[in-house]
């Protein structure tokens, strides 16, 4: 059975069953979130799986590099906004109380705290690939000295024995963990073996363990049961285990003995075709690892390993003066070397990205506490919203509201600017690049008439969440909405929606674009020809950059302090 | 050009003479001074000859150069580290307890030091639910303390003359090019002897996940036991590394000091932080709001060292860490109190205490207050927004409603627990429905509101903040609670003893009707009788209450009797069987009047049979 036929008609099946319940653009946005998941998890598949025309447009990365384990983690973050956006946010309680999800919430945060311990292992772990980089660094300082003595070379390969051993100790530790490493470590009594026997946690913790708890409770939702919310749930679950478990295959952490080289991936879902394709890609390396007992899949370590046997080998058989062409070999490797270490440069961003990750886990997390709470606290309903509760963004809005009523009450124009300097308010808000990068983004809408205007920027200026809104425009013949500022684009879609259904996003960008091409329109093409229903937003635009940040400030607090009224109000 | 080369040839020779590759010699710093000097100053002297031949070169004296000068750097490296290691003790912990500790103590005791800081670990403890609400409040004195006494104290680490011999070979180190050696091998020694540090002082490797399933107790413990880790580990352990850090490697170019405190510290100070981040994320619930303060309190106090500490660019991570934890527990804080909102607004038991006394609910919601009133100061930086009242759920009327307005001027807390009473008050009057007796329903509250106002009125913090604005409306709920009980009640027993319906129909003053006037006392003495009966068992724990109570009853009865018995007790005298109808006398009933609302059933006929 074609897995696309099974989708549709589960989602038809919703949406005849709970149509009074569920409104159309509710159940679009599930599934374009669904369908956004594959998306982006499918422009990390290595090309030769893929279309031709794709590798033709951007190579990618390769397999578990660090690049590529950054893009990697910019879709999740992509999907876990999404997720919040759709599946958690604004959401009433009594979603959450019916029969399978208030099984499946519950499980998912679990996982979620498992999730927390391993981004907080990958950290550490990155810490040690940063002191491998040192130490190839010295190495290849030593080593591109010229002339070269007999001097650099000795302490290029005393570097890298260190280096060597330090990788393999990890490796060892790995597999019998306790006196053999202690042992070999005071054998070597070098540098960084030290390191790399404390661990963050406690002995017994186990990455492998904690991605097995995180996998085996997940079990694919019957296709009939469930309410629109199950199947997003579970995907949610899903690409968290394959992001962690990609994340401890490649980088060091805490004992990884035991993980399994493939995930129950469940076949009949479409999303999960790209995720199948990439575990398929990394079980394969993953058992090649296990029986060389090597440490650590990433592209870059492995290559960094080979290499550094490599030189070991020419330095210990160093003569001087060094014949020719035995100087060019080595040169070549120093070179390599070289490029290997600037990609782990890419290390420190990395390590920020799993940092970012880990607050937005803990911030999702947070909010479906909230609504949890908010479900078992009452026996009675009420009809409560409950909101996150974000300081900021509701002085915005409601300064953003105030404005918007004052120019349209002052004159009746058709071209409409509003900007609001939201820096000058009396209280002082974050600068916009602790928060992420403002972007604009023009909605095609189909607003002639002044009230829906009104209403249309009503509606995006509403946009909840840590965020704000610096502009919006609407274009003189009512067909084009620009919004300018750092807010949620799925939120605003969502929002302007209920005003006028044939709202579709027709750009996005970076207002200050920091990687210059990161919006390009790169595969629009082939998707857009799938038929499909009639409200298909013309191109995919979501691989927007999530505001990720490298010096990332939490929710801002001090404000609350100072005199926003509403922070406990969260419901 | 002779000298020069001879110097660089000697000096090449004293280097490979402690060649550490060739053959296991004993360390050079271990051992004479003057050897100690020679060997340096033939490595200042290879390194001045490499980079003056750098200009001229010369290759063959280059090549021969720097091979020495490899051999010295990893002679030195090896002595570096062994330096290092010999002083590698970790930090003192027995005597920072001492320091730490005595500075809780000085106000209480400044004599028995030394037994305190062996005992003192487990007393802080709390041990039961009842001490601790006691300790909560030493706890929180306990931090004031803290503020005035605390704050950064540097120990030496490693000796003053080992220091100078690190920054010699530093010096060296860095000057050839040799810099990230240095730096590695700095950091491996120091952060293994802060690992040690960090074993002594009991900061635990705990996951998240472990953390999330602790029980409560176990938790509050370990939460004690990290603040007064995380105090020694930033103000202590940190601080005395920093300096370290200044003392070997300053003014020795590229930031080498922060570089080498990062490479220490970096580790550790995660793992430290990594369990105040697990508790911000936990759970809310209303009982560790106390705890999560606590917590909160004690890194804002931490948060101006934790700056100093960690001020270089590397460490920025660090303090912006701290930050986001704060910032998370302020927010969960706040989410544990509106969670305690919810809670007391939603308590859901309906079987009524029998005797109309006070609910457990309200003394609980009661001592939560006033521990709130305790940690007034942190709440009120944090609680900065009103409480979410009815106004937001209009139409609602599964809450209370009420007008802040009458309460201008106050803050924010306060107006939380104003709300948190009057929410407790609702849900109260609710379970009040579900006694039978309407009497008893009246008594049940006054009784419960009445346990507020006295609970406010003995806190004087606690009455400050809720102002005598809102204790008015209270009094004046218990009050109305108690009119109504007495309404309720004695209605019908005053309703035995009036004139109208006497009086026999249709003649002026013939006279009483006789049948209607036994009838009235025989339904009097049986309501009398049943009032006291069921009233005797209800119970008023303030006796204050009791006795006014009672006062206000007789003051109501006994006139009321008198002058029924004082215009009738003729007419009944005169018939038959007197002893039936008039069965109460006026002392009687006074006394009867007594054995109510003392919460146990009496003999009433013994009783009448002494009168």
């Amino acid at each position: 059975m074609p897995p696309t036929d099974n989708q549709g008609s589960f989602l038809n099946r919703i949406s005849i069953r709970r149509n009074q319940v569920v409104y159309e653009h509710e159940i679009e946005d599930l599934e374009q979130f669904q369908k956004h998941v594959a998306d982006r998890l499918s422009e990390l598949l290595p090309p030769s799986s893929h279309a031709d025309e794709l590798a033709a447009v951007d190579p990618p990365e390769t397999l578990l590099s660090i690049a590529w384990f950054r893009r990697l983690l910019d879709a999740f973050l992509c999907c876990e906004a999404e997720f919040k956006a759709v599946v958690i946010m604004g959401r009433d309680a009594a979603n959450f109380a019916k029969s399978p999800l208030d099984r499946l919430i519950p499980e998912h945060l679990d996982r979620t705290v498992k999730a927390l311990d391993i981004c907080n292992a990958i950290t550490h772990g990155i810490d040690l690939l940063l002191h491998w980089q040192k130490l190839a660094q010295i190495a290849v300082d030593s080593l591109q000295q010229r002339p070269i003595g007999e001097g650099h070379v000795k302490r290029a390969r005393k570097a890298l024995n260190t280096l060597l051993s330090s990788i393999t100790i990890d490796d060892k530790e790995n597999h019998h963990h306790g006196k053999a490493a202690a042992a070999a470590a005071k054998d070597h009594a070098t540098i960084g073996n030290l390191r790399s026997l404390s661990y963050c946690f406690a002995r017994s913790w186990s990455a492998s363990k904690q991605i097995q708890a995180m996998s085996s409770n997940l079990v694919a939702p019957r296709g009939g049961e469930p309410t629109g919310l199950v199947i997003p749930v579970y995907l949610m679950s899903f690409v968290l285990v394959f992001v962690m478990w990609a994340m401890v295959a490649a980088i060091p952490c805490q004992e990884r003995t035991g993980l399994g080289a493939h995930l129950q991936l469940p076949k009949q879902f479409q999303w999960a075709h790209p995720m199948i394709g990439l575990q398929e890609k990394i079980g394969e390396l993953w058992k090649k690892k296990e029986k060389k007992g090597r440490s650590g899949l990433l592209d870059e370590t492995q290559r960094l390993e080979k290499l550094g046997r490599n030189i070991v080998e020419f330095a210990d058989g160093f003569t001087f003066p060094v014949e020719a062409e035995k100087a060019a070999e080595v040169e070549e490797q120093v070179a390599e070397m070289v490029e290997i270490c600037q990609k782990m440069e890419e290390l420190v961003p990395l390590q920020l990205q799993v940092r970012e990750l880990f607050h937005r886990i803990v911030r999702s997390r947070a909010e479906a506490l909230d609504v949890l709470d908010q479900m078992s606290e009452r026996d009675r309903s009420l009809p409560i919203r409950r909101y996150p509760s974000c300081i900021v963004s509701q002085k915005c809005i409601t300064f953003s509201f105030a404005l918007c009523k004052r120019v349209f009450s002052s004159s009746y124009k058709t071209y409409i600017n509003i900007d609001i300097v939201v820096q000058n308010r009396s209280c002082r808000l974050l600068p916009t690049s602790t928060m992420g990068e403002p972007q604009k983004v023009i909605f095609q809408v189909c607003l002639h008439d002044c009230r829906s205007q009104r209403k249309a920027m009503k509606a995006i200026s509403k946009v909840i969440g840590e965020f704000w809104i610096n502009s919006i425009e609407v274009d003189v013949d009512g067909n084009n909405l620009t919004a300018v500022g750092v807010f949620d684009l799925i939120c605003g879609h969502r929002k302007l929606k209920k005003v006028c259904k044939k709202t579709k996003i027709k750009s996005v960008e970076i207002v200050k674009p920091e990687e210059p091409k990161k919006e390009e329109p790169k595969k629009e093409e082939p998707k857009k020809e799938e038929p499909k229903k009639e409200e298909e937003p013309k191109n995919p635009v979501w691989h927007y950059q999530p505001p990720y940040n490298p010096c990332y400030m939490p929710q801002p607090f001090y404000v609350a302090v100072e005199e926003t009224p509403h922070c406990c109000v969260i419901f | 050009m002779e000298p020069p080369e001879n110097d660089s040839q000697t000096a090449q020779q004293i280097i490979l003479r402690w060649d550490s590759t060739a053959s296991q010699l004993p360390m050079i710093f271990q051992g004479d001074r003057q050897e100690i000097d020679r060997y340096l100053q033939a490595v200042d002297q290879i390194q001045t000859s490499i980079q003056s031949t750098t200009l001229s070169e010369d290759d063959g004296v280059d090549s021969q150069s720097t091979n020495a000068i490899q051999i010295a750097m990893a002679r030195l490296e090896d002595e570096f580290r062994n330096i290092l290691i010999t002083n590698s003790t970790p930090i003192d912990t027995e005597s920072l307890t001492e320091s730490v500790s005595s500075a809780h103590l000085t106000p209480r005791t400044s004599t028995d030091n030394d037994e305190y800081t062996t005992r003192g670990e487990d007393e802080a403890l709390p041990r039961d639910p009842s001490s601790s609400l006691l300790q909560r409040i030493g706890s929180s004195n306990k931090f004031v303390n803290c503020r005035s006494m605390n704050s950064i104290r540097e120990q030496d680490l490693i000796p003053p003359e080992s220091i100078s011999d690190l920054r010699c070979i530093a010096q060296r180190m860095i000057t050839a090019g040799y810099f990230r050696e240095c730096v590695q091998v700095y950091g491996s020694v120091r952060k293994s002897v802060v690992d040690g540090s960090f074993k002594k002082l009991g900061v635990e490797k705990l996951s998240i996940g472990d953390i999330q399933r602790l029980e409560w107790e176990a938790l509050n413990a370990k939460i004690v036991r990290w603040i007064r880790a995380a105090k020694v580990c930033i103000r202590v352990l940190f601080a005395s590394e920093k300096r370290l850090c200044k003392q070997i490697f300053e003014d020795l170019g590229t930031a080498a000091d922060d570089a080498c405190f990062m490479e220490t510290v970096k580790g550790p100070a995660i793992q430290l932080f990594n369990f105040a981040e697990a508790i911000s994320i936990s759970r809310r619930s209303p009982e560790k709001l106390f705890k999560i303060l606590d917590l909160h309190d004690s890194l804002l106090d931490l948060l101006p060292d934790i700056d100093d500490v960690f001020d270089s660019k590397a460490a920025e991570s660090i303090s912006i860490q701290v930050t986001e934890i704060l910032s998370r527990l302020a927010e969960a804080a706040r989410g544990m109190l509106s969670e305690f909102e919810n809670a007391v607004l939603r308590e859901p038991s309906r079987v009524p205490v029998p005797g109309g006394t006070i609910h457990p609910l309200t003394r609980y919601v009661m001592n939560y207050i006033s521990l709130i009133s305790d940690y007034k100061q942190t709440l009120g930086e944090l609680i900065v927004s009103k409480p979410a009242t009815a106004s937001r759920l209009s139409g609602d009327s599964n809450s209370p409603d009420i007008d802040f307005t009458d309460h201008e001027g106050q803050s924010p807390l306060a107006l939380h627990l104003i709300w948190i009473i009057s929410i407790l008050h609702f849900n109260l009057e609710g379970k009040s429905k579900h006694y039978k007796d309407n009497s008893l329903a009246h008594l049940f509250i006054m009784n419960n509101v009445h346990y507020i106002v006295q609970k406010i009125k003995s806190s004087q913090e606690l009455r400050d903040m809720i102002g005598d604005n809102y204790l008015r409306i209270l009094t004046r709920i218990f009050r109305q609670a108690a009119t109504n009980h007495q309404r309720a009640t004695w209605i019908g027993v005053l309703h035995c003893l009036r004139d109208e319906g006497l009086h026999s129909t249709g003649s002026f003053s013939s006279g009483v009707s006789k049948s209607a006037l036994r009838e009235r006392f025989k339904s009097f003495n049986a309501i009398f009788d049943e009032v006291h009966r069921t009233q005797s068992l209800w119970l008023i724990p303030d006796e204050q209450l009791r006795e006014e109570l009672r006062i206000s009853i007789l003051e109501k009865l006994i006139p009321a009797y008198r002058s029924f018995l004082g215009r009738f007790r003729n007419h009944i005298e005169s018939g038959r069987h007197p002893e039936n109808y008039i069965k109460f006398s006026v002392e009687y009933l006074e006394t009867a009047v007594l054995d109510l609302f003392e919460g146990y059933a009496v003999n009433q006929h013994s009783r009448r049979r002494s009168q």
